[in-house]
């Protein structure tokens, strides 16, 4: 048992490789968030850091757990993953998707954040997804699963998506167990001219897993990166989505809808740097809190002078369903182009007791009622899923909580 | 089929109704017309089961049976339908996925078998052209940027696919162009029979020239002051409410 520190130190001084030292610096140069800081403000993630952790329990799960987990999924390639390490005997690559073997390639990213930089040192493996140009659009299902008493898990998925390609990516992030487990994930995507990426997340984890994951995207000209992430579960999920235009006409569409419920604190946090001109970001976050449930949505947009005619949407509606509930919202609007047009809006509050009394008059009971209006409000989101077997489990999966 | 006796009715704490009477027996059509503010709206939340209303004292029956205690839901499976006077928008509700849940609601309710799919389409359909409501009004959600007048419309549309026993409309016709009344009014009419009745409320004698009402009633400052035939209508129009307070 060692701290995440020391674990990540150690693979960066065995490494030779001169990307790992840098990530390191990057890594020691972020300070431990606490709850002083803005971003961090909402849940206190010391113990990350300064606890004792298990870094590779041995494998546990079964073909039935994973058939259990993909049952109703359509896909073209399954990659599946065990606390990091990639399985092979249970996946079904192809020529596009496989799992990382070297651990450190040419061009990794700056991290955006302390978590982000441990993930890239720290994991040895993860989903390595390289579109050739002109490839036909195909899913890709990655399975992450997570087990093991105090095991704390590092994975990197790095997706290329070449010129003039396409591809759709669906994450199943479940851990498998009650104990507590710590996920460290981040997921780099790079859009080269005229491709697309769709990118869906979606987390089943443990009243006691917490998991932290950064999803980052850099966009050449024309690109279309559509990232949504869907926490079902968990003691705490953490999203970073983060995407970077560095080329005019690319366009990002970023979703998401948390319902925490009992003790779940779930968190998205998006980034969205628009650096050249007539570039567009769409965000839509929903959120629906019950109990002693919490939700965070923070928005931040950056427009740079020379990013003219830029045009972003954002969107965030929320329902609390108690008076324990809480949710918050905060977008963030740093715009330094003047020819712009960026628009926000954020709204929290009760459940529609007009449209309840509608409905009542009509035969419906005010369970059914509210069940309809919720479903109809979680829809929203989820209609922006394209792969259809996706669509309809998570939205099975986020009716069971209703 | 409908009994009102002596009915007080408060919201925190102010009296809003303050002894209503009313008999409305199966075949008939009872128009309340009454100024602004006199309680119509209260009235017809009341029979419907609004519980943001106390009831301080009085009764109503339908069809032999005590309402009060009943839920909203429960009395529209009994066939009591209201009519908006402001009907609400539900985003992200499908018209179909709406009138499915409350068609499955009544049937439950009585034990009966719902329609089938097939079945359920067909009298979409039906009552679509009986209302003169456009079919690209039902694939939307409930009247999620419907018009004023198309979601009068859709409100008599949902009557028209529940079949209620007791319809009470609430200024259906604010708000309606005049095809669109006629239209409306034609569907009333074909919906009537000898065992339903209808509660019209207006503001406009004209409403009374196509659906043609057996008594008219007054409702001044949470009464009915006044009743009479469809001529106190007529009166009211000419005169005002001056003359009767
Ligand atoms: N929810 C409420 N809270 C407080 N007062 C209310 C409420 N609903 C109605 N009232 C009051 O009760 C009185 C009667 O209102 P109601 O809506 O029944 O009138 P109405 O006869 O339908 O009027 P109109 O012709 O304008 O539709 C009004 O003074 C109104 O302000
Ligand atoms: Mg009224």
């Amino acid at each position: 048992m060692q701290t995440i520190t020391s674990y990540i130190h150690h693979i960066q001084q065995q490494s030779n490789n001169t990307q790992a030292k840098q990530l390191f610096a990057e890594y020691e140069a972020f300070p431990i968030p606490t709850k002083r800081l803005e971003d961090w403000k909402f849940k206190d993630t010391q113990d990350w850091f300064t606890s004792l952790y298990t870094f590779t329990p041995p494998s546990k799960i079964t073909q039935q757990q994973l058939d259990a987990a993909i049952e109703s999924l359509q896909f073209d390639a399954l990659l599946v993953f065990e606390n990091g390490l990639y399985h092979n005997s249970f996946s079904r690559p192809n020529s596009i998707a496989s799992a990382i073997t070297n651990d450190f390639e040419a061009d990794i990213p700056h991290c955006t954040n302390k978590f982000e930089c441990a993930s890239l040192i720290g994991a040895q493996s993860g989903a390595a997804i390289h579109v050739a140009a002109k490839h036909e659009k195909q899913h890709v299902l990655i399975v992450s699963f997570f087990q093991g008493n105090q095991s704390y898990s590092l994975q990197k998925n790095r997706i290329y998506v070449h010129a003039d390609s396409h591809i759709i990516i669906t994450e199943l992030q479940i851990s498998l167990s009650d104990e507590p487990i710590r996920i460290n994930h981040s997921v780099s995507i790079k859009c080269m001219q005229k491709s697309s990426c769709e990118y869906t997340s979606v987390q089943h984890l443990g009243s006691k897993t917490e998991l932290i994951q950064t999803i980052s995207c850099l966009q050449e000209q024309e690109s279309t990166c559509t990232i949504s992430n869907f926490p079902i579960s968990g003691a705490y999920v953490r999203t970073n989505v983060y995407v970077d235009k560095i080329a005019p006409h690319s366009h990002a569409f970023l979703h998401g809808f948390f319902f925490p419920a009992a003790q779940e604190h779930f968190e998205t946090y998006v980034e969205a740097i628009h650096n050249a001109p007539e570039c567009e970001t769409h965000q839509l976050y929903q959120g629906i809190a019950k109990d002693t449930g919490i939700g965070v949505f923070s928005g931040k947009l950056h427009v740079a002078r020379e990013a003219q005619k830029t045009n972003t949407t954002q969107n965030n509606k929320n329902i609390l369903l108690s008076k324990t509930a809480k949710i918050h919202s905060k977008p963030q609007l740093e715009i330094y182009a003047d020819d712009v047009s960026c628009t926000h809006g954020s709204t929290t509050g009760q459940i529609d007791n007009e449209a309840l009394w509608y409905m009542q008059t009509r035969g419906i009971s005010r369970e059914a009622a509210t069940k309809l209006l919720l479903k109809g409000f979680i829809t929203d989101v989820i209609s922006k899923v394209s792969n259809e077997s996706v669509k309809n489990a998570i939205m099975k999966a986020l009716e069971n909580k209703l | 089929m409908l009994t009102i006796k002596d009915l007080h009715v408060s919201i925190d704490g102010k009296e809003i109704l303050k002894g209503v009477n009313l008999t409305v027996n199966p075949g008939e059509i009872h128009a309340i017309m009454g100024p602004n503010g006199s309680g119509k709206s209260t009235l017809s939340n009341v029979i419907a089961g609004r519980d943001v209303f106390e009831v301080t004292q009085g009764e109503i029956s339908f069809l032999g049976k005590n309402i009060l205690p009943l839920t909203p839901e429960d009395r529209a499976c009994e066939g009591i339908f209201l009519a908006f006077q402001y009907p609400v928008e539900i985003p992200g509700v499908s018209m179909t996925n709406f009138m499915k849940a409350a068609i499955e609601a009544k049937h439950a309710y009585h034990g009966t078998t719902p329609p089938s799919a097939g079945e359920f389409l067909q009298m979409i359909k039906e009552k679509q052209q009986l209302v003169g409501m456009s079919q690209s009004l039902t694939g939307r959600a409930v009247n999620e940027g419907f018009s004023g007048g198309e979601k009068k419309k859709n409100d008599i549309f949902q009557m028209a696919m529940l079949d209620p026993k007791l319809a009470i409309l609430d200024e259906t016709d604010s708000g309606l162009d005049i095809d669109a009344l006629k239209t409306v009014a034609e569907g009333v009419n074909t919906l009537k029979t000898n065992d339903k009745a209808f509660i019209v409320i207006t503001h406009y004698q004209r409403l009374l020239d196509y659906i043609i009402p057996d008594f008219v009633h007054v409702l001044h400052d949470g009464k009915i002051v006044k009743s009479g035939d469809k001529s106190l209508a007529l009166e009211l129009e000419e005169k005002g409410y001056d003359w009767i307070k």
